[in-house]
C-alpha cells in the first residue's frame, strides 16, 4: 500500500553535486507534503518501488511496467526532486526515456535513509499523488 | 508581516509551479522567466520575514541579495542571481544562450538561490 507517484520527467543539466555518484540528470517530482515531509526524509535518501507505466503522448511505452526503480531525494521549495538512480538509468535510457513529454507512473514503498535505515512508505494505504 | 511574508512564498511556490509545467515542456524560454518570478516572490518574502519591506522595483531587490551575500559570506548566492537576471533578459531576447547554458543556469538558480532563500524564509518564519 504505498505511494503512487504520476509526474513528467524533467531534464536538468545535472544532479546536485553531493547526489551526482548515484543519481542521473533525469528527475521526476513530487510534493514534499506526501513524501520527505510526513517521513522526515533528507537529501541524498533512496526511494524506491517499482515503474507502473511510462507513457508519451498517450502511448505507452512497452517493455517498462514492473520494473524496479530507484531515485535520490533532493527537496527544493516544498516539492521533492526524485532523481533516478544509476542503476535505474539504464533502463529507461534505453527506452528512449531521455527527454521531454514523458510521463512516468510509479509505486513508490521504502526508504533507505543516508544513515542506513529503511522505512516502508505508506504500508496501511495507498496515497496517489501528482508531481 | 509575516502574514504578508507567507503570502510571498505561496505565491513563489504558484510561480514555481508554472516553472516545472514549463520545463517539462522543454520550454526553457519560459521556464527561465517562471523561475525569475519566483525569485523576486521569495527575495521579498524573506525580507518581509526579516521585517523588511522592499520597493517593488529591481534596484532594491538587487541590493537586497548582494548585503545577504555578503552577511552569509556566500558568494555563490549572488552568482545565482546573476544567472536568474540572465534568465529574465533571455526570455525577452531569445536565443542569446545555448540550451545547456540555460539548463545550467536553471540548475543553478534552482539550487544556488531557491532552495537556501526557501529554507531562509522559513526558518525566519519559524523564529517569529
Amino acid at each position: 500500500m504505498p505511494l503512487l507517484v504520476s509526474s513528467p520527467i524533467y531534464i536538468s543539466n545535472a544532479p546536485p553535486s553531493s547526489i551526482a555518484g548515484e543519481a542521473c540528470y533525469v528527475f521526476i517530482t513530487v510534493r514534499s507534503r506526501w513524501l520527505s515531509r510526513p517521513y522526515e526524509l533528507s537529501d541524498g535518501d533512496i526511494i524506491s518501488g517499482e515503474i507502473v507505466e511510462v507513457h508519451y503522448k498517450g502511448e505507452e511505452l512497452e517493455g517498462l511496467s514492473g520494473a524496479p526503480a530507484s531515485f535520490v531525494l533532493w527537496t527544493v521549495a516544498g516539492r521533492d526532486h526524485l532523481y533516478v538512480h544509476k542503476s535505474t538509468w539504464p533502463l529507461l535510457r534505453d527506452h528512449g526515456v531521455i527527454y521531454e513529454g514523458h510521463i512516468m507512473v510509479v509505486r513508490l514503498d521504502r526508504v533507505i535513509r543516508t544513515s542506513g535505515q529503511e522505512v516502508q512508505l505508506y504500508p496501511e494505504r495507498e496515497i496517489k499523488a501528482e508531481g | 508581516m509575516s502574514e504578508e511574508a507567507l503570502g510571498k512564498l505561496r505565491t513563489t511556490e504558484e510561480h514555481m509551479d508554472n516553472f516545472y509545467k514549463a520545463l517539462a515542456e522543454g520550454e526553457l524560454d519560459k521556464a527561465g522567466e517562471f523561475l525569475w518570478a519566483a525569485v523576486n516572490a521569495l527575495i521579498h518574502a524573506l525580507a518581509l520575514a526579516r521585517g523588511e519591506r522592499l520597493p517593488a522595483k529591481h534596484g532594491p531587490v538587487r541590493d537586497f541579495v548582494r548585503r545577504l551575500a555578503g552577511e552569509l559570506e556566500d558568494k555563490a548566492l549572488w552568482d545565482a542571481f546573476r544567472d536568474a537576471e540572465r534568465l529574465h533578459a533571455n526570455f525577452y531576447s531569445p536565443g542569446i544562450f545555448e540550451e545547456e547554458e540555460l539548463r545550467a543556469m536553471i540548475d543553478n538558480v534552482v539550487y544556488g538561490l531557491i532552495e537556501p532563500l526557501y529554507e531562509l524564509a522559513e526558518s525566519e518564519l519559524r523564529k517569529g
